[in-house]
């Protein structure tokens, strides 16, 4: 029955030893519990470290934490929280594990619109809306024509997509590349300092239309995790279970491409975030989208909130972009995620 | 909503109404003209030769293809404009095989295909609630994909080639399953299937289709059947009985 299902990275799964027997609600309270304590320690760690008892007694370490520090560790969450939760949503509903904004060339495709509008003076407000915006439409134009261009293939349209995909971030890549050769130096440093993918200072108003943005789409995603998770079984399926799949995916693809839009815009490429973290946590818990959301939402702000810390501390004064952690950890995380979780869990794969 | 689907529809009303259908793919015509009737309890199978529609025609029946002409209704309702989610209460399909089989638990699946439960869901079942789905068998696949149509409240099955890949052991559990159905749950059924000996034990009446067309539509109990079979076909059929066998066993020669 099984063997004409497809492989690779697919969801269909060939030969799953054991299910997952965590129990979702305790992992996720514990992930909150790990969360918490990673903020904690974003806000005492930098350049300067700070115990708890400063606060009350120096007034300088509680500006510096509470004006500088809270407002970027909340950024950070939101970053890898969204990230991680877009990840989770592209992969059910291209039902293929390795599809991500970073994979698909969405974020490539935000950058390019992004780092356009940066270098040809497009940029007027003050908290870079005009760039979220520019980015945003990168983002939305992107899904829209890298799943126009996968469906005309009859094929096995799992591989197809990430083909696609990744042709199309070459392309991005490229004209990035053509962008940056054009740009001043000042323009270039600015640019390629952006493309590094960091955690930038910012001000508690730059974290409101993010905030937005990343609730909005996490509730548009809560409320259909019941159709995300009967996406897995294909689209056939999830409409004759009652899943209205064009609505489903038209409206998470906006949604979510302001999820990338705004974090490209705010802190470019940051990549592996939106593959590992849903991979890694449906190892742990399992397929069900009405943990897995929660659950990679908590895992991916714990790891930006860690790879922000640890670049702000290894080489202090000087920082390392959050960008350069998740990718040189990222990647290989993910394979050793693959090659090991996987066929224990019977999850990944 | 499944109460108020009830409530709308009245004794007399055909579960299933097709009328002068037709539908292409790709501007190419897969079903043309086809018309056709079920009442409520009904079983019908549908036959034919590679490429006669078959499939198209139960895609189109539950939804899954709605630009197309004529008029499909389910209980009433048209199929094109039905939303997906009301449609789900009504009919439901059993497809060949699972394009995708991702690791939920049978427990997990029929979570999420509705619900409905119950004796005839937890009959069908039996104790494969722990395992994944992609350690199931052929037969034990195809009864929890039916379960899971019975769990979300579906009242007309479709079914393609439900037996087809599978073993002599898995046909028997499906075969069982159809009858469960049939008699104890008075869930009606399309059985779109190449086994004409299946097709007569678990079908009150056959639609033979041909290059997209409705060949011939009756009951399975006519003695013409055979013979409608074997224009359809273009071979020479062989009906046989015995008294080991239920029923009768329909066999190419």
């Amino acid at each position: 029955m099984n063997d004409g299902h497809r492989g690779g990275s697919d969801i269909s799964t060939h030969k799953p030893l054991c299910a997952v027997t965590r129990d979702p609600r305790v992992v996720i309270a514990v992930a909150c519990g790990v969360l918490l304590i990673l903020c904690v320690a974003s806000l005492l760690c930098g350049i300067t470290a700070y115990s708890p008892r400063d606060l009350y007694n120096d007034p300088d370490a509680y500006s510096i934490v509470f004006n500088l520090r809270l407002p970027r560790t909340l950024f950070a969450v939101l970053v890898g929280a969204g990230l991680s939760m877009v990840g989770a949503c592209y992969q059910a509903l291209f039902k293929n594990y390795l599809a991500s904004p970073f994979t698909l060339g969405v974020s490539s495709g935000a950058a390019l619109a992004a780092s356009s509008a940066l270098v040809f003076g497009l940029t007027s407000s003050s908290i870079g809306l005009d760039i979220s915006v520019c980015a945003i439409l990168g983002a939305l134009l992107s899904i829209a024509l890298i799943t126009s261009l996968s469906m005309r293939s009859r094929y096995n349209h799992g591989s197809t997509l990430l083909l696609v995909g990744i042709v199309y971030s070459f392309f991005c890549s490229s004209l990035l590349t053509l962008i940056q050769y054009l740009c001043d130096y000042s323009q270039l440093f600015r640019v390629t300092r952006w493309m590094m993918g960091g955690i930038p200072a910012v001000g508690w108003g730059d974290l409101a239309l993010g905030t937005v943005f990343v609730a909005v789409a996490l509730v548009w995603l809560m409320r259909n995790e019941r159709g995300l998770d009967l996406m897995l079984f294909g689209d056939d399926i999830a409409t004759v279970k009652g899943i209205d799949v064009p609505r489903l995916t038209r409206a998470s693809f906006v949604l979510t491409s302001f999820v990338v839009g705004w974090v490209v815009a705010q802190c470019g490429v940051i990549g592996f975030v939106g593959i590992i973290v849903p991979a890694l946590c449906r190892a742990m818990i399992g397929l069900r989208h009405k943990f897995l959301i929660p659950l990679s939402c908590l895992v991916g702000a714990m790891l930006v909130v860690l790879c922000d810390v640890l670049g702000r501390v290894i080489i202090a004064p000087f920082e390392i972009p959050a960008g350069v952690f998740t990718s040189v950890i990222g990647g290989p995380a993910f394979i050793v995620i693959m090659l090991t979780q996987g066929r224990k869990s019977g999850a990944l794969l | 909503m499944t109460a108020a689907l009830s409530s709308s529809h009245s004794a007399s009303q055909p579960l299933l109404s097709v009328q002068s259908l037709s539908f292409a793919l790709h501007n190419r015509p897969m079903v043309s003209n086809v018309s056709w009737t079920m009442r409520p309890g009904d079983c019908v199978s549908v036959v034919g030769p590679n490429g006669a529609g078959k499939t198209t025609l139960i895609r189109v029946l539950c939804g899954l293809y709605r630009g197309y002409t004529g008029n499909v209704t389910l209980m009433g309702r048209e199929v094109r404009d039905e939303p997906a989610e009301k449609l789900a209460k009504i009919v439901s399909l059993v497809p060949q095989r699972m394009e995708f089989l991702p690791c939920f638990t049978v427990s997990e699946f029929l979570e999420l295909s509705g619900p409905r439960r119950g004796p005839s869901v937890e009959g069908l079942i039996g104790d494969l609630g722990h395992r994944l789905l992609p350690e199931l068998s052929g037969g034990e696949l195809q009864r929890v994909i039916i379960a899971g149509a019975v769990a979300q409240g579906a009242k007309l099955l479709l079914l393609d080639e439900p037996s087809s890949n599978l073993d002599p052991k898995g046909r028997s559990h499906v075969e069982q399953v159809l009858k469960i159905c049939r008699d104890e749950m008075g869930i009606s059924y399309v059985l779109v299937t190449h086994d004409i000996s299946l097709a007569l034990r678990c079908c009150s009446r056959m639609l033979v289709m041909l290059n997209g067309e409705s060949y011939w539509e009756g009951s399975t109990s006519e003695a013409a059947v055979v013979s409608h079979l074997e224009r359809a076909y273009g071979c020479g059929f062989v009906k046989l009985q015995h008294d080991s066998v239920v029923g009768s066993v329909v066999v190419p020669t």
